[in-house]
């Protein structure tokens, strides 16, 4: 008579009974492991990083992911802004000393950038927060 | 006595009208999400895996799709593309297999890596016609759906096969013995 | 008899009457051009107009309709597509953000999908007749389905595959040289010509609204 330690374990024996072989195990196995990830990287990750672009007469919000370009109507007339590379700047202002569309490209959240005479200005939401954030670094 | 392609073409009407019946009980069944489907319906395409030679079964996926999409009304909408997509991946992820892994994979393991492969499919396609970017947020929650379906329902094949008269019987007719 | 016994009825003689107005094969050619048509038009207003004529005629067609189910998966649709905010923002309440064009692509979505479902609902059905081999086996798994629609045996939990086995043996040896028939085609219908008008009014919308 056998034993309970010759007996084949709880888990050979149910797959015994259904004929469930050692590659049915891995093949579980590893969707589980593709749905553990996808939850850790859907779920888990940082979300992702916008653009949030604020005029007189509203704001716009568009993701950095993208590569875009859109004008805003500012105070002084058509301001275009563009988004490259996961970056977001001025492109073209209609203002006189152009500080915005010389200024560089904002990517991180919390950076901003503007156009005090159109009075637009753009703020980068959202991504990766960073453990020490300031609202604004004088240098 | 009735030819070898006869014999095949019954079995493949019958294994589709199986589906279209397995179709109809998942529709009665209470389903959380309209989207999510449990797969009842691919079971006699799991079967044909080793029941038809490959255009048969290619023939059987089709029927199975169109026949569902005609009797719900939806064949010109995209649930019957998400129909077809999903089907048709999960098809032939299954044909695959069994050709590269012949016995080495009882149908546990072919109906889970079907099932991964039918919901993964039609998240694609939400992404594109439906949902847009966020169709990403669907992902866990369909691949999980896939893997305990998939499970649950290779076991209950698995143990059907291995008990039932019919398959036996019908899998003489299907190889010509 | 009581509310659902009356409806099912109704929806019983609008079926008959659709069915007597209109052969299958004409309704799936409609069918198909008023969806390729829908899915050219530009204009949401113009797909949203063939949304409501479809639905109707997927009423007007005995088809067994949920208001809710729709009205609830064009929500589902509008609210993935405004979980990734895009564009002007049009509305803002706590953590909830409307934008311009994730609203208007989510709305476009949507209203396509359910003018699709219901377009299909209102032109097809089990009575078509498809050609070739395909057609053919459609129609005799058809036959099969009924059969094991009819099948009077028991299935109980306790013995549940063995008397599933029954049943496929039992119904599965009932299928019997059926399969090489022909079905016979449905003919012409009184209505047929008349379903060219949605079909022009479709392309006309196509083409011409903006």
């Amino acid at each position: 008579m056998r034993g309970a330690a010759d007996r084949p374990g709880p888990v050979r024996r149910f797959a015994a009974r259904f004929g469930a072989t050692r590659l049915d195990a891995a093949f579980i196995a590893a969707a589980a492991a593709a749905f553990i990830a996808s939850a850790m990287l859907i779920y888990g990750g940082p979300s992702s990083a916008y653009a949030v672009v604020s005029t007189d007469s509203g704001e716009w919000v568009f993701p950095l992911a993208e590569d875009r370009e859109f004008v805003v109507e500012g105070a002084l007339g058509l301001v275009v802004i563009r988004i490259e590379g996961g970056a977001v700047y001025f492109r073209e202002s209609p203002c006189k000393n152009q500080l915005c569309v010389g200024a560089a490209p904002v990517s991180s959240p919390g950076q901003w950038s503007a156009c005090l005479p159109s009075g637009v200005f753009i703020r980068v939401e959202g991504g990766a927060a960073e453990e020490d954030e300031f609202d604004a670094l004088v240098r | 006595m009735r030819s070898s392609a006869d014999k095949r073409a019954r079995l493949a009407s019958f294994l589709a009208a199986l589906a279209f019946f397995l179709s109809a009980v998942e529709y009665m069944l209470p389903r959380p999400v309209p989207f999510m489907r449990l797969g009842l319906a691919n079971l006699p395409i799991l079967l044909a895996v080793d029941l038809l030679p490959f255009g048969g079964f290619i023939i059987l996926v089709v029927v199975k799709v169109l026949g569902m999409s005609l009797l719900t009304g939806s064949l010109f909408s995209y649930i019957a593309l998400f129909s077809l997509a999903g089907t048709m991946a999960s098809a032939l992820v299954m044909r695959g297999l069994r050709l590269a892994a012949g016995r080495k994979l009882s149908y546990l393991g072919l109906c889970v890596a079907g099932a991964m492969a039918s919901n993964l499919a039609q998240v694609a396609l939400a992404r594109v016609f439906v949902f847009g970017p966020s169709a990403r947020y669907m992902l866990p929650a369909f691949l999980g759906l896939g893997l305990v379906s998939g499970t649950l329902l290779g076991l209950f094949a698995q143990l059907f096969a291995r008990g039932s008269r019919w398959l036996a019987m019908v899998g003489e007719d299907a190889h010509g013995s | 008899m009581d509310r659902k016994a009356a409806a099912a009825a109704a929806r019983a003689s609008r079926r008959e009457a659709w069915e007597r107005s209109f052969s299958p094969g004409a309704l799936a050619l409609v069918g198909a051009a008023l969806s390729l048509s829908l899915l050219l038009m530009p204009s949401p207003a113009a797909r949203a107009a063939t949304l409501a004529a479809a639905a109707a005629a997927a009423w007007a067609s005995g088809r067994k309709l949920s208001p809710i189910l729709t009205v609830s998966v064009m929500a589902g649709i509008v609210g993935a597509n405004l979980l990734v905010p895009l564009g002007r923002k049009l509305y803002v309440w706590g953590p909830i953000v409307i934008t311009e064009i994730a609203l208007r692509e989510g709305l476009m979505k949507a209203i396509t999908f359910e003018a699709l479902v219901f377009i299909s609902k209102a032109c097809l059905g089990s009575r078509l007749r498809l050609p070739g081999g395909v057609g053919r086996l459609f129609a005799s798994a058809l036959r099969s389905y009924d059969r094991i629609l009819a099948y009077k045996g028991k299935i109980r939990p306790a013995s549940f595959i063995a008397d599933i086995d029954e049943a496929l043996i039992a119904v599965y040896a009932e299928t019997g040289d059926t399969v090489g028939a022909e079905p016979a085609s449905a003919g012409r219908k009184a209505g047929d010509p008349w379903l060219i008008l949605p079909v022009l009014a479709a392309i006309a919308a196509a083409l011409l609204v903006p």
